[in-house]
């Protein structure tokens, strides 16, 4: 059974209820406050920084373009490189060449040299045989061939070579052992006995024109 | 300055802070307020700091969120609202707290606060008892019932006032007001018998 309370009831209790002593704010309410709200003040600003904080957003994005942009001169550069070596090694394929003047720089293939041999069949290398400052051949050729150390033809031929790695350095006289320009990007092959003995006639001829030469002046 | 503010009313005080962020406005709102707010958090939690750092709360938001108010509205009805929603969290709070600490059996290891609210029998007088015992019966009593019987019988506003706070029906504010002191009554039956 609920009793039910009328304010008559209640009277008593209603009047405690208003006089129960008055709770205060500490002295220093006001001081704490406005302390909190200076900080809170603060966190605000922070917030609303992080929120158009553009570094933020732009960040990854410029990088995953840098990343990209990267990549795409690398993968270019391979392959220019790529390129490059395949041109390389057409123009590679190309006739030997002695030069008299100064300097032999070439570079063969084993197709070529096999080419040449057959060649030298029909026709025999004579001492005076000797092309000497080839004009339009020359320039084809000194464009594709590659570049070597030098050899001082006349010196090595006259028995002045002071430098005794000209040998060497020369690939005319040499096995061809010593690696190429290019070694890592294109195979270095060694040069048969066959081809050897062919360019070492050749610088033989050369030898014999110069004595010759010598000989009528 | 300060003189000519202090003679505002409440709402033209706010507004002054509002258009010109006028800080010894808001500073007179705040003298004005955080005694009745005090009171009404303390009545309605049972503690006492917890109850300034309520207040403390009550007028930050105040401060930060001073555009919110509305002129139709009366300044102590939305001060009050956001003390009450306050220590409404305040209280749910330390709900989920017990659950977590009687799952966990936490129970021994709660540090030890003093009771502000204990008097020693020698010092207590019987006023003074009986207000300790009123206080501990109106935190029996349900929160929803509890603040509209503090709101009208503690803090002495009117049924309008109390129906803006809480925003219920004037009906309902009264049938809450009744259940409730009839619920505290039968709390301090022993106290209210002869």
């Amino acid at each position: 059974m609920s009793k039910s309370y009328n304010n008559n009831d209640q009277s008593d209790m209603l009047k405690d209820l208003k006089n129960l002593p008055k709770i205060k704010a500490p002295d220093n309410f006001e001081y704490n406050l406005m302390t909190k709200i200076h900080n809170k003040k603060i966190g605000s600003t922070v917030n609303e920084d992080i929120h158009f904080n553009w570094v933020k957003f732009l960040a990854p994005s410029a990088l995953i373009v840098s990343l990209g942009i990267v990549f795409f001169i690398f993968v270019s550069q391979q392959n220019k490189k790529v390129n490059s070596i395949a041109i390389v090694t057409s123009k590679i394929e190309t006739p030997p060449l002695v030069n008299n003047s100064t300097i032999i720089n070439k570079k063969l293939t084993d197709r070529d040299i096999a080419g040449n041999h057959s060649s030298n069949k029909k026709e025999e290398v004579e001492p005076l045989d000797v092309r000497v400052g080839n004009s339009s051949f020359d320039s084809q050729v000194n464009k594709t061939i590659i570049t070597r150390k030098p050899i001082v033809l006349d010196e090595y031929i006259s028995g002045h070579n002071t430098r005794k790695d000209d040998l060497k350095q020369g690939n005319v006289v040499s096995e061809g052992g010593e690696s190429s320009s290019l070694s890592g990007l294109v195979e270095s092959k060694k040069l048969d006995q066959k081809t050897l003995n062919k360019y070492r006639a050749v610088v033989d001829s050369i030898k014999r024109a110069d004595s010759l030469k010598k000989a009528q002046k | 300055m300060t003189n000519i503010l202090n003679e505002l009313k409440d709402e033209e005080l706010i507004k002054e802070f509002q258009d010109n962020n006028t800080l010894a406005a808001y500073e007179i709102l705040v003298k004005r307020y955080k005694d009745p707010l005090m009171n009404f958090v303390y009545r309605f939690v049972g503690d006492r700091d917890a109850c300034t750092d309520i207040v403390q709360e009550t007028m930050i938001k105040f401060y930060l969120n001073k555009d919110s108010y509305k002129s139709f509205a009366k300044f102590s009805t939305w001060i009050y609202t956001i003390a009450g929603n306050l220590a409404k969290n305040e209280l749910k709070r330390r709900r989920r707290r017990n659950i977590l600490s009687i799952n966990n059996n936490d129970d021994e290891k709660s540090l030890q606060i003093e009771d502000k609210s204990f008097l020693a029998p020698d010092k207590a007088t019987d006023g003074e008892i009986k207000n300790v015992i009123i206080q501990k019966a109106l935190l029996k009593v349900k929160p929803v019932y509890r603040e509209v019987v503090i709101l009208r019988d503690i803090q002495d506003l009117s049924y309008e006032e109390i129906s803006e706070i809480t925003g219920l029906a004037i009906g309902t504010v009264k049938s809450r007001i009744n259940r409730g002191r009839a619920y505290l009554q039968k709390l301090l039956k022993n106290i209210y018998r002869e």
